[in-house]
């Protein structure tokens, strides 16, 4: 039982999207604008985010609240990050998780839209469990 | 009187040597390097326009490469789009069918998304439609097109008309001053123009608003209609890209869902064609005016219409 936060514009998928996790027992906020979310982050520090890329008026708005939430001195840099991409012909370039990069997609997963539901629960609770573990919490 | 004198004596009087005053040698020079400068000349130039024969042909071929390429994959668009309608109405179709109860009664929850999946459906359709009309205006060359002498005043009329059932669900109203102005054009293209622009300003209106529609002759005979809704407004930094195709503003989003984000590149693409100026003049909040003037058009009975119409200023309707 986590609180996820799903930052998202399109609110027929996010509106899906949250069904499945708070069915899976998570309690889930979602946010259809990237202003909207990082507001709410700061007030309330999720345990993951599901990430989209893209946003009317910047096509890589996903990307920008990734690595801002990763800076040195963000207190939201050890959130796991999942990141949803459509394939699109205006961003030619297919990302994947090889381009996972600690400096330019600070990411913790990457996943193809259209989703399968399954695969998104069992990767959340992954990377759940992960950062739960002692061994990866910071001293 | 005059002595004739032999060319052959001419020459005789000259003779070589640095101490006669009439020397023979720069005549000769300068005739020998006369001729040479015309040959090198002559040979360049023959050479240079044998050049740019070559490369007016390897231009003229690529240029027909890429006006094919670029109408293959328009009318490739074309049939995609069109593809892409039928399985979408299936779905809608199916949508349907669960959520007027043909398989028996569904809990809240699913008649909800059954809803969902009908709107996003009808959406879609709109969508690839603007995507057909979209390719159709970007592949159509000027000749395959029906260009005639239209009145303004009935294109804005028949468009009014059109966008009029979604105004009045919106308690929106219509001030009309509109004026017969006559241009040439392809009415199809600028109902769809003019339907955009109205159902915009329609939409991104406050309920209870007004649109006004301004048709005109301006003082040059040129004729100038205007859209102005006293809606959301664009900001001013994103008033550039509001053409650009798919583009949203974050306002326009908020406040209506279902667009493509195609209407106003589909404007753009009939004002291009048609030669048409467009303006716009908005402000966050305080709503948007789009103005457009048309090349004049009508009958040439001045010198200076028809010096216009020779500049191609002038249409001749």
């Amino acid at each position: 039982m986590a609180y996820l936060m799903i930052v998202e514009d399109d609110e027929d998928f996010a509106n899906a999207a949250a069904t499945v996790l708070s069915h899976a027992g998570h309690e889930v906020a979602v946010h259809l604008d990237i202003d909207g979310a990082r507001a709410s982050m700061e007030e309330r520090t999720p345990e993951l985010v599901v990430l989209d890329v893209m946003f009317p008026e910047d096509a890589s708005a996903g990307f920008e609240l990734a690595r801002a939430m990763h800076r040195p001195d963000s207190k939201l840099k050890d959130v796991p990050l999942i990141m949803l991409t459509s394939v699109n012909a205006k961003f030619p370039l297919g990302f994947s998780s090889h381009d996972i990069d600690q400096d330019w997609l600070p990411v913790s997963d990457f996943l193809q839209k259209p989703v399968d539901f399954n695969v998104l629960v069992s990767r959340v609770e992954a990377l759940l469990q992960k950062s739960d573990s002692p061994a990866s919490k910071d001293a | 009187y005059l002595e004739l004198v032999s060319p052959a004596s001419i020459f005789s009087d000259y003779t070589w040597g640095p101490r006669n005053e009439h020397v023979v040698a720069p005549v000769v020079l300068s005739l020998l390097s006369a001729m040479s400068i015309w040959i090198i000349v002559w040979y360049l130039v023959s050479h240079l326009s044998a050049l740019v024969r070559e490369r007016d042909t390897q231009l003229e071929e690529t240029n027909e490469r890429m006006a094919a390429a670029l109408k293959e994959r328009a009318q490739h668009l074309l049939v995609t789009t069109h593809e892409l309608k039928s399985p979408f109405a299936a779905i809608h179709a199916n949508a349907k069918l669960l959520q007027e109860g043909h398989c028996g009664t569904l809990p809240d929850c699913a008649v909800d998304i059954t809803r969902r999946i009908s709107a996003r459906c009808r959406r879609l359709t709109a969508v690839i439609q603007e995507m057909l009309q979209l390719a159709n205006l970007t592949s159509a060359s000027q000749s395959e097109l029906h260009w005639q002498r239209v009145d303004l005043r009935d294109i804005l009329r028949w468009c009014i008309d059109q966008v009029g059932p979604r105004a009045q669900q919106r308690k929106i109203t219509f001030a009309e001053t509109i004026e017969s102005a006559h241009v040439r054009g392809v009415v199809d293209h600028l109902k769809i123009l003019f339907t955009n622009l109205l159902s915009n300003a329609v939409t991104y209106s406050h309920p209870g608003g007004c649109v006004r529609v301004r048709c005109a002759i301006n003082a040059s005979g040129e004729p100038v209609t205007t859209v102005s809704d006293d809606g959301i407004g664009i900001p001013a930094e994103k008033l550039p890209r509001i053409f650009e195709e798919h583009y949203r503003t974050n306002e326009a989003v908020k406040h209506n869902k279902e667009s493509s984000g195609l209407g106003l590149a589909i404007v753009r693409q009939v004002a291009q064609m048609h030669k048409i100026h467009l303006q716009v003049e908005s402000a966050d909040g305080k709503g948007t005016t789009f103005r457009l003037r048309f090349r004049p058009c009508g009958i040439v009975s001045t010198t200076r219409q028809a010096e216009e119409m020779q500049d191609g200023l002038f249409d001749d309707c």
